[in-house]
Parts: structure tokens; C-alpha cells; sequence
């Protein structure tokens, strides 16, 4: 069989119900899924044989996605409506498969992407809530922010913390205050909208940037909710969904 | 009513998904339709990777869902961090399925598993807001009750938990559910006095405020008998006894985090025929009883389409000892190898039909194999009725070392009864010898990198056990022993691990307690005493504290010898081994005299009784 036509990309979603477990169970809960569904997927060689399945880009605790990618490889081709309809009964709430297709580039999902969309909310717990001027500050701080030069970072890598500048990794930044939503605190939430570099030659996670926000303009913005958008690759200098 | 969580709490704690539910196969009810009328939370005083490891659970967790009118949901210890959360922001112990605070439930269901989660238990208590001491829960409280193996001996918690249930839950809990309802609906339910006494008369139930207890002046006990005589003065345990047709669940919880047992586990049988003298579980479980081969690949089956699990293993007390152990593997393996399924096996005896099995069992690694001796001397062995001989255990091992195995797992016991230096010479011995029978494999077979590790535990004298008269040595003798045997230690390929013994000393002191040492739990969970079965949180001198400030002496209950003619603790409960059996069992062990299996032969302690099992095969 060709391999390319044994290979189904899935784009799927992670909601609230499931955002709190780990990439790594994201992966055992799919394997199990396609069990459960008798899905013919392909397992790897070798003494523990695990199934063959490779995600786009791994969704940190907390996080959710409107739009997840993963390449599932078959051992018998099944059309990918069919793939999507039989695993849907077999994933848990929280999880779900919003399109399948025969895979078409050479590479695999995780070499490819390029590029993430978040949106993220923070918040601030000054007692000057509602005031228009602290809101403007804090806007103006973070446009402010994205016209740097360079931003230096503190990332926690397997080799210990480096500095690295993010700059060239942040493509689009953009803050909206919107109303205090908690009644019971005095936080004022904002909403930040990013285009950021994504995938094994750059990757920039959101809390990440958060911090380097806090650290360079002075502010204690503080993490509520990550929410990804998109999940990009960049074909001939143009940004395509996968 | 459902508690909000923030998700700011949750991005605080370790594992966030230990707390908030939505597995697959989870049981969704609506509690306030469906004609649910009884909810029923299903406590495990341990971490969620722990109890959701645990068999029994999953077990009485679907049978309780079965009925139409009880939602029974689960609750785990929180770990610290996660309490730290609840307590500073006052957000009560709720279950994982609708997240309700559970103080309005019906009834909180403890599993005892291990004496060290007593601590647990008190903690899950008071973060659910409910009294610790049954005589201060009021009407409006959840009926407290508790089961599993430390149920039998349930003095030291009798001051807390309202009724015991003794024995298999599956044989009990419906008829304590039926009469709840009855009793729910009846115009005699004001008080909670009026249910206990109700279900006082089930068979299996011990309701210990009904119960006295008298003492002599040296402390021990000089009666103990039901305030009425409408109450039982025995209360007998439940048994399945058609185990081969007993209930089990098609469907059970995948969690999405990593748990221990984290697989589908199949139940060979239950019990065991072998009767080592210090084992508990040997003896309580008794009469064995098993389930049919094909009656186990059909649950093995349909647990895999339920689940989608990639690994079975089996489940029993000596797995070696079922009798279709052959049938059973040959076929789970044929069924599960094409849906890419592994078989992971517990310790088996080994010989040539176990290390073929092993070899076509996928998940096993030619690492480590375990095998537990127990003693070091033949003596010894005898004495505590572990039917194993050096030959047995070097002819294994040397299978094993020819079979490309270079891993080997020694676990022994330490402080066991009629132990002399001998013995834990012998434990050293026993090392050498198997470092040489690796030594002696031709190079061409054996795999390079032996590696041999020898644990030794210390002795815990258990209730119904031959041994539950003994004294259990002293801390400071059971570390003299544990560095002498240190000492011994020279081979390069030998490693030596031993357990704590301020731990095992807590362990046998409520192991075998009475009534009276309630009071030291409660004052040394007040203290902030709390899992204490995990070495980093386990503080020995905050529970030595609380013996002094309760003038409670502990080395009454793990150092002192017994008499026969004591009335211990547990007599008012019957577990079908007789005492007589026990004694004669501990006599032997003086003579280091062995007793022969259930299926050579049977030793008459009492377990025919039930009716059902290895006694009438």
C-alpha cells in the first residue's frame, strides 16, 4: 500500500472537560480510543510496540484548542469519514475530531508546523479597577512591548535556563481590555490576541511570553486562560492551515 | 450545588486530573432525577493513582451503579497541595462525578486497605466538614461505614466509623442499600440510632456502638459483648460462594493520568491454599474459590472493547496456584496478541512452563524477577509455613539465568518469630548462593549486568493470623538486625533495601489495636499527621506525642507477647477460621512443622463453614 494514502490527518479540538491532563495523556487516550473504535492503525516495531500516531504540537496543562492536528498511520486504508465517525463515538467529552483527510505532503504533522494562534487572558488585581487610565497603561505597555527590538527571555530548556530573544518569535500581539467578569474579585481581565513561532526549530509558549511582558514593562499580569486558535504551516512563505 | 473550582486552583496543584473527573466509563447520573434516592460516596483514604488502582473499587464502584436508585461516586485523599487549596478557600471534600460536597450524601463508604491511611480517613472527614466521632454526627450526616482487610480487626476506629462491613462487599452492600431506602421512607428515620440498629441484624454488619468493652486493670481486655442481646455476639464475614458466577463490571474507569495498576486486572480467584503463618490475607480470604478459565477470557474480553486498554494482567493472591493457569494464559495470550494486547504477568513459580509463558507474554523485560523467600534458613521457612525449599529457589533461578535473565528480586522478612542470627546469616547466604549459580551459567547463555537486590521488611504480627500472639521486636532490635545483615552484604551485585522500622512498629501497634487507641489516632491526625504510608510525610515523633499526651503505652500493642487465653481485640468477630486452628498452627511453627495446602490436604480451620469453595471441590 502507498504509504501516503495509509496515513489520515485529523484536526480536532480540546475543550474544558479535558484541558487539565498532560500531552502525554493525550496520547495514551487516543491510543485507546482507536482501540476501542478497531481503528487499523500501525504500530511501531521494537519491543514495546506503541501505536503510530504523531500530534502537531503539544498542547500544554490547562490549555485548550479549537484546532489540533494529528497523523494517524493505517494499516488498511478507511476513508477518513469513516475514521472520523467511528473514532467521535469512541473519544471522551472534551475531545473531538472536526475533519479528517488523507494526509498529502511528504512530511509528518509535527515537522510541519510553523506557527500557533493564541488567545490569552490575563488579568490584574489593582485596586483601581475600572480605571480608564490604568487600563490605557497597561495597553500602551504591552503595544510598547511589541515594538522592541529584541526581548530577552529566560527559557527553561533540558540544559537549564538560557536567555533567548523572543522578538523574531512573536508575529502579532494585540491587547483589549474586556469587563471584569469575576464579581467576587477585583480583577480586571484583558484579552491578548498572538500569532507566535511554533514547532521544533522555534517555539514560543504563551506563559512564556506572559512573563517576559511582566518582566521588561513592569507589570504583574497575571495568567487566567490560554486558549490556541490555529495551528499554521508555512508553505512558500504563506501561512495555510495543515 | 456542584462546587466551583477556579481554574487558577487547579494550575497550583500537581496533576490537576486527580481532581476533576470526566474518565471514560465514568457513571454520569442526574442525582436529582432518575429516581436516584441514595448517594453514595465511595472514599479510598489514598491518592487518586492509588485508589483508582484498586480492584475492590472498581468492582463494588459499577455493582453500587447497577441500581437505578443509588449514585455511587468517588472520592480520594486530596494531596497536600490540593488540601492546602480546599482549606484556604473553604471549598468542602466533593466527589469527582458531579463534584457535590459530600457531607450531603447518604453514606461515605471507606475502603481500609493498609493501617497507615487511618490518618486519611480523619483528614477526608473534616475537609468534608463532617464530625470525626460517630456520637457527633447528627441527623443531618452521611452514615459512615467501612470494609476491606484491616475491617477485621476494627477496634481503633470504632469510635469513628458508624458500621463495619466484614468480608465481600458484593455480598452485602445491596441488602444494607435496600433496608436504607426502606428505612429513608419509613416513618421511623429521625434518628440515626434507628438504621444502625436496623442493620445491626444483617449478617456481615458490626455496628460497634452497640458493643462493650470491659478491661482489666492491666489493660487488656476483660469482655467485650453486644449492649443487647438482639445484637449478634459473633458477627460472621460474607463470602461469595458461586465466585464463578459472582458480579463483574464489563466496563471500568480509564483515567486519563497515569495510574500504578494502570491496566485491566483479572481476578483468577480468591483466597489462598498455602497458609503462610504470617499472612493475613492468606487467612482471611479462606475458602478459595476461582473463576473458570472461560468465564475469565470472556471478561478479559469484553473489559478490552469496553476500555481499549493495551495490557492485562492477572490479579490474585499466588497465581501459580490456579488450577487452569495453563488454559487460561495459552488463551489470553492467543486472543489478546492480535489486538496487540500484553499480558503482564505477577511472580509466578517459576519452572519450565512459566518461563515459556513469560517468554511469549510480551510485557515482560528480561530484567527482574521476583521471588520472595521470605527466610533465610530452612528452619525458618518451616517455621512460618512458606513451602519453599533452597533447591526450589536456586533450580529457579538458574532456569532463569540460563533463559537470559540477569535480574533477581529477593524479598524476606525480618523479626519473625523463633528468628535467631542464624537466620539472617542465611539471608545472606542465600544472596551469595544465587550470585553464584549466575556465575555458574555458561557465559554463552547468561546476560551480562546481574543485578540482585534482597529487601527485607520488618514482621507486623496480624490479627487472625497464627502469628497474632506474637511481639513484634523492638525497633532498635529490628535495626540491629537490618545493619547486621548489612554488614554481611559484600558481593558487588547484591543491593540491600530495608523498610523503616518506626513504621512497621505503628503498623502492628493498629494492626492489632483495641478501642482505646482511637483516641491516639485522633490526637495525632489533630497534630497533622496524615499520609503516613509515604515516607516524606510520615512523622514518627508528632505519633509518639500522641501516645504520651493520650497515656497510652505503645509497646503494649506491638512488643508484648500475648497469651492464648487473652481475648484479643477482634474475637467478637468471625472470619470461619477457627481460633483453635490458629493456635495449632502457632504451636507448629515452634516445631518448625509445616502444614499442607488446601488441595493436599485439609488442616480443618474452619472455613467449610461457608460451604462453598476448595472445601467442596
Amino acid at each position: 500500500m502507498n504509504k501516503d494514502t495509509s496515513i489520515i490527518r485529523i484536526e480536532f479540538m480540546r475543550g474544558e472537560e479535558i484541558k487539565f491532563i498532560s500531552h502525554l495523556d493525550i496520547m495514551r487516550t487516543f491510543g485507546r480510543a482507536i482501540r476501542r473504535a478497531k481503528i487499523p492503525i500501525a504500530y511501531s516495531q521494537g519491543f514495546n510496540p506503541q501505536p503510530v500516531i504523531v500530534f502537531g504540537l503539544p498542547l500544554s496543562v490547562g490549555v485548550t484548542s479549537l484546532t489540533e492536528y494529528a497523523d494517524i498511520e493505517l494499516t488498511e486504508a478507511i476513508s477518513p469519514l469513516e475514521l472520523k465517525y467511528t473514532l467521535n463515538k469512541e473519544l471522551p467529552a472534551g475531545l473531538k475530531i472536526l475533519d479528517a483527510a488523507i494526509k498529502q505532503d511528504g512530511k509528518n504533522i509535527m515537522a510541519l508546523i510553523y506557527m500557533a494562534s493564541y488567545e490569552i487572558f490575563v488579568y490584574t488585581t489593582n485596586d483601581l479597577v475600572n480605571n480608564e487610565i490604568e487600563n490605557n497603561e497597561i495597553e500602551n505597555k504591552v503595544r510598547k512591548f511589541v515594538r522592541k527590538d529584541t526581548i530577552i527571555a529566560r527559557k527553561e530548556g533540558k540544559k537549564g535556563t538560557r536567555d533567548i530573544d523572543i522578538k523574531p518569535m512573536i508575529f502579532d500581539l494585540e491587547i483589549k481590555s474586556i469587563n471584569t467578569i469575576d464579581n467576587n474579585s477585583n480583577r480586571h481581565i484583558y484579552k491578548l490576541t498572538t500569532m507566535l513561532r511554533a514547532g521544533g526549530e522555534a517555539n514560543l509558549k504563551p506563559d512564556l511570553l506572559i512573563e517576559a511582558i511582566n518582566e521588561h514593562m513592569n507589570l504583574n499580569l497575571k495568567l487566567a486562560r490560554i486558549h490556541r486558535t490555529g495551528l499554521y504551516i508555512n508553505k512558500d512563505g504563506i501561512l495555510v492551515k495543515p | 450545588m456542584s462546587i466551583f473550582i477556579d481554574d487558577n486552583v487547579l494550575m497550583q496543584v500537581e496533576k490537576p486530573a486527580r481532581y476533576t473527573g470526566n474518565e471514560w466509563n465514568m457513571v454520569k447520573k442526574d442525582p436529582k432525577s432518575d429516581g436516584v434516592v441514595i448517594r453514595y460516596a465511595f472514599c479510598f483514604p489514598d491518592v487518586y493513582e492509588i485508589g483508582m488502582s484498586h480492584l475492590g473499587m472498581k468492582i463494588l464502584y459499577h455493582l453500587i451503579n447497577e441500581r437505578n436508585d443509588t449514585y455511587c461516586e468517588r472520592v480520594f485523599a486530596p494531596w497536600i497541595d490540593m488540601e492546602d487549596k480546599m482549606r484556604e478557600l473553604k471549598i468542602p471534600l466533593f466527589s469527582l462525578e458531579t463534584k457535590d460536597p459530600i457531607n450531603k450524601f447518604d453514606f461515605l463508604g471507606f475502603t481500609l486497605q493498609y493501617e497507615m491511611s487511618y490518618t486519611n480517613i480523619l483528614n477526608m472527614l473534616d475537609l468534608a466538614e463532617i464530625p470525626i466521632r460517630s456520637k457527633d454526627r447528627t441527623a443531618e450526616h452521611p452514615f459512615i461505614c467501612a470494609g476491606g482487610p484491616c475491617a477485621y480487626n476494627p477496634e481503633p476506629l470504632a469510635e469513628i466509623i458508624d458500621f463495619f462491613v466484614l468480608g465481600e462487599g458484593e455480598e452485602v452492600i445491596n441488602e444494607i442499600l435496600d433496608a436504607y431506602k426502606k428505612w429513608k421512607q419509613s416513618a421511623d428515620n429521625k434518628t440515626r440510632d434507628s438504621f444502625l440498629d436496623l442493620i445491626a441484624k444483617i449478617e456481615g454488619v458490626y455496628v460497634p456502638k452497640f458493643y462493650e468493652v470491659k478491661y482489666n486493670d492491666d489493660g487488656t481486655i476483660n469482655n467485650m459483648k453486644p449492649e443487647n442481646s438482639k445484637y449478634p455476639a459473633k458477627i460472621k464475614k460474607r463470602i461469595i460462594k458461586d465466585f464463578d458466577n459472582a458480579y463483574f463490571p464489563d466496563k471500568i474507569i480509564v483515567p486519563y493520568v497515569n495510574i500504578v495498576h494502570d491496566r485491566i486486572m483479572l481476578e483468577l480467584f480468591r483466597g489462598c491454599t498455602r497458609g503462610c503463618r504470617f499472612c493475613q490475607a492468606g487467612i482471611i480470604y479462606r475458602p478459595v474459590r476461582e473463576k473458570k478459565p472461560e468465564n475469565l477470557l470472556k471478561i478479559a474480553e469484553k473489559l478490552q472493547e469496553s476500555t481499549g486498554y493495551e495490557e492485562i494482567s492477572l490479579a490474585s493472591l499466588s497465581t501459580s496456584d490456579y488450577t487452569g493457569l495453563k488454559e487460561l494464559t495459552e488463551n489470553l495470550i492467543d486472543t489478546m496478541s492480535e489486538k496487540r494486547v500484553s499480558l503482564s504477568l505477577p511472580s509466578l513459580r517459576i519452572d519450565s512452563f512459566s518461563l515459556e509463558l513469560m517468554e511469549k507474554a510480551q510485557s515482560v523485560r528480561k530484567s527482574g524477577l521476583t521471588f520472595a523467600p521470605e527466610a533465610g534458613t530452612q528452619r525458618l521457612r518451616d517455621a512460618i509455613n512458606k513451602g519453599v525449599t533452597e533447591e526450589d529457589l536456586l533450580n529457579s533461578v538458574g532456569i532463569a539465568f540460563n533463559g537470559g535473565w540477569n535480574g533477581v528480586k529477593l524479598y524476606f522478612m525480618i523479626g519473625l518469630p523463633t528468628e535467631t542470627l542464624e537466620d539472617i546469616n542465611g539471608i545472606a547466604d542465600l544472596g551469595d548462593k544465587v550470585v553464584s549459580s549466575y556465575m555458574n551459567t555458561p557465559k554463552e547463555n547468561r546476560r551480562k549486568g546481574l543485578n540482585i537486590t534482597i529487601s527485607t521488611s520488618s514482621f507486623v504480627p496480624k490479627a487472625f493470623t497464627p502469628f497474632q500472639w506474637e511481639a513484634q521486636d523492638t525497633i532498635e532490635v529490628l535495626r540491629e538486625k537490618q545493619r547486621h545483615l548489612k554488614g554481611l552484604i559484600k558481593s558487588r551485585y547484591i543491593e540491600y533495601n530495608w523498610s523503616d522500622p518506626q513504621l512497621s512498629f505503628l503498623e502492628a501497634i493498629f494492626a492489632r489495636g483495641d478501642r482505646k487507641i482511637g483516641e491516639v489516632l485522633i490526637k495525632a491526625w489533630e497534630k497533622g499527621c496524615k499520609f503516613d504510608g509515604w515516607g516524606e510525610h510520615f512523622n514518627y515523633s508528632m505519633w509518639i506525642e500522641a501516645f504520651e499526651e493520650c497515656q497510652i503505652d505503645p509497646y503494649f500493642y506491638a512488643n508484648r507477647k500475648r497469651s492464648y487465653d487473652e481475648i484479643l481485640p477482634w474475637e467478637h468477630i468471625d472470619i470461619g477460621v477457627s481460633k483453635k486452628f490458629l493456635l495449632k498452627e502457632n504451636e507448629k511453627a515452634y516445631n518448625a512443622e509445616l502444614t499442607p495446602n488446601c488441595r493436599t490436604n485439609c488442616s480443618q480451620c474452619g472455613a467449610t463453614s461457608f460451604g462453598g469453595g476448595v472445601c467442596y471441590e
